[in-house]
């Protein structure tokens, strides 16, 4: 009996280390972790947390109790604005490039490439083997580019643009499946289909709301704005459905 | 709170701050928080007035009140989002949660909070985070009043008229 309940124990570390188990109903322990905006300067990984500032990077390990400890630090060029966490790899959307950091090594970041574009305001997501980075220098920089980049990112190494569309003003953006989500500010949210990235397919203009980021969760949108966090039926990306606002007070 | 003292006036980054007066400009101004709201606190739910950067995890929902704190909402039906209350976080504009661990910046330091229950959070560590982001306003290329560090620890940066602000970013 005794041996029994240290094996049960004993399994339980195991699992909790390992962070794949099942939870009790049904999913996986995955869902831990939770989901940010594309604006987001931390990422968290199963084992670290990544925080970019102005013009570093700063690794920090999660010990067994989640507590922090840094372990490390890597210099970078000011202008750092947003990072991406995907697999064993980090996107790091600065003013003027998208730059690539393999963590493998997770407490040694490896810089792998760095994809320059028009010095702008510019949050990246990735999806597979595609990178989207909006542009936008509307109320950010003396310029008139605002768009969309979609980029190759199959080989990290050699980043290669595939196509750029036309947008107002570019906040923040989520990818999922086909439908790409690009907050716009004064110009609301704008839904595109990237399934064909070549071919990128303007689904809709949502104007009703003044959106800067944008989680897709579940089949809901979470939408932040002037007039507050507003959450949406996504379903149907043709006529999405707002079910909710929470209210910026009057 | 001397660790919290601004190193120094400006930063010795293009383009300089001017020697000379530049008059009356529009520019950031530092916000200066009191004791009270420094405090590390999980309070009643508060109306959202500056909505910053959101996150999901399980079935919470949780908005950033800029330079202020996270609100927390149970968001188990999206139709109608229920607040739980206010995680009063001076300074904070940033968050991420693993295993019920929030990660949260607290003015200058970087927390990592036991949030299995909000209404008892433990605080699990805090580092100091040198260069964090409040203790300048963010990269506009503005005038800034400088922080002084006599007058408290700056939680926030508002947009203001300024007579003669001496830095620059």
């Amino acid at each position: 009996m005794k041996t029994r309940i240290l094996f049960i124990v004993a399994m339980a570390v195991v699992c909790l280390a390992a962070f794949s188990c099942q939870d009790s109903d049904g999913t996986t322990t995955d869902g831990l972790t939770g989901k940010g905006g594309s604006l987001a300067r931390f990422a968290v990984t199963a084992t670290h947390l990544y925080a970019v500032e102005d013009d570093a990077l700063k690794v920090y390990q999660l010990m067994g109790n989640g507590a922090l400890e840094k372990i490390n630090e890597v210099q970078l060029s000011p202008g750092v604005e947003t990072i991406f966490v995907r697999e064993h790899w980090l996107y790091l959307g600065t003013v003027d490039a998208m730059i690539t950091y393999d963590i493998a090594t997770p407490a040694s970041p490896l810089f792998v490439s760095s994809y320059s574009h028009f010095v702008s305001c510019d949050p990246v997501v990735v999806q597979d083997t595609l990178a989207f980075v909006t542009l936008r220098t509307y109320s950010c920089r003396p310029a008139s580019v605002n768009h969309l980049e979609i980029i190759n990112i199959k080989d990290p190494q050699q980043p290669i643009m595939l196509t750029s569309y036309s947008l107002n003003s570019p906040y923040g953006l989520a990818v999922d499946g086909d439908l790409l989500f690009v907050c716009e500010g004064e110009s609301g949210l704008t839904v595109l289909n990237v399934k064909d990235p070549m071919n990128v397919k303007l689904v809709k203009r949502y104007a009703e709301d003044n959106a800067y980021d944008v989680i897709p969760n579940d089949g809901t949108l979470i939408l932040t704005g002037k007039d507050g966090v507003a959450q949406y039926d996504y379903t149907d990306p043709d006529a999405i459905k707002k079910l909710s606002l929470i209210p910026v007070a009057p | 709170m001397a660790a919290l003292i601004f190193a120094s006036g400006c930063y010795p980054e293009p383009p300089f701050a001017p020697d000379f007066p530049v008059g009356e400009v529009e520019g950031y101004k530092p916000i200066y928080g009191t004791d009270d709201q420094v405090n590390l606190a999980f309070v009643g739910a508060r109306p959202l007035v500056h909505p910053g950067k959101i996150y999901v995890v399980s079935t919470y929902l949780l908005i950033n009140e800029k330079y202020q704190g996270i609100h927390v909402f149970d968001n188990s039906d999206p139709s109608h989002p229920r607040a739980l209350g206010f995680l009063q976080l001076a300074g904070n504009t940033e968050m991420a949660v693993r295993n019920n661990v929030l990660y949260a910046d607290h003015l200058t330091d970087l927390v990592a909070l036991d949030v299995s229950d909000w209404n008892n959070i433990h605080e699990l560590s805090r580092l100091k985070q040198e260069h964090w982001a409040q203790q300048v306003p963010p990269r506009e290329g503005r005038y800034f009043e400088c922080p002084d560090s006599n007058q408290g620890i700056v939680i926030g940066w508002e947009m203001t008229t300024l007579n003669n602000p001496k830095c620059f970013r």
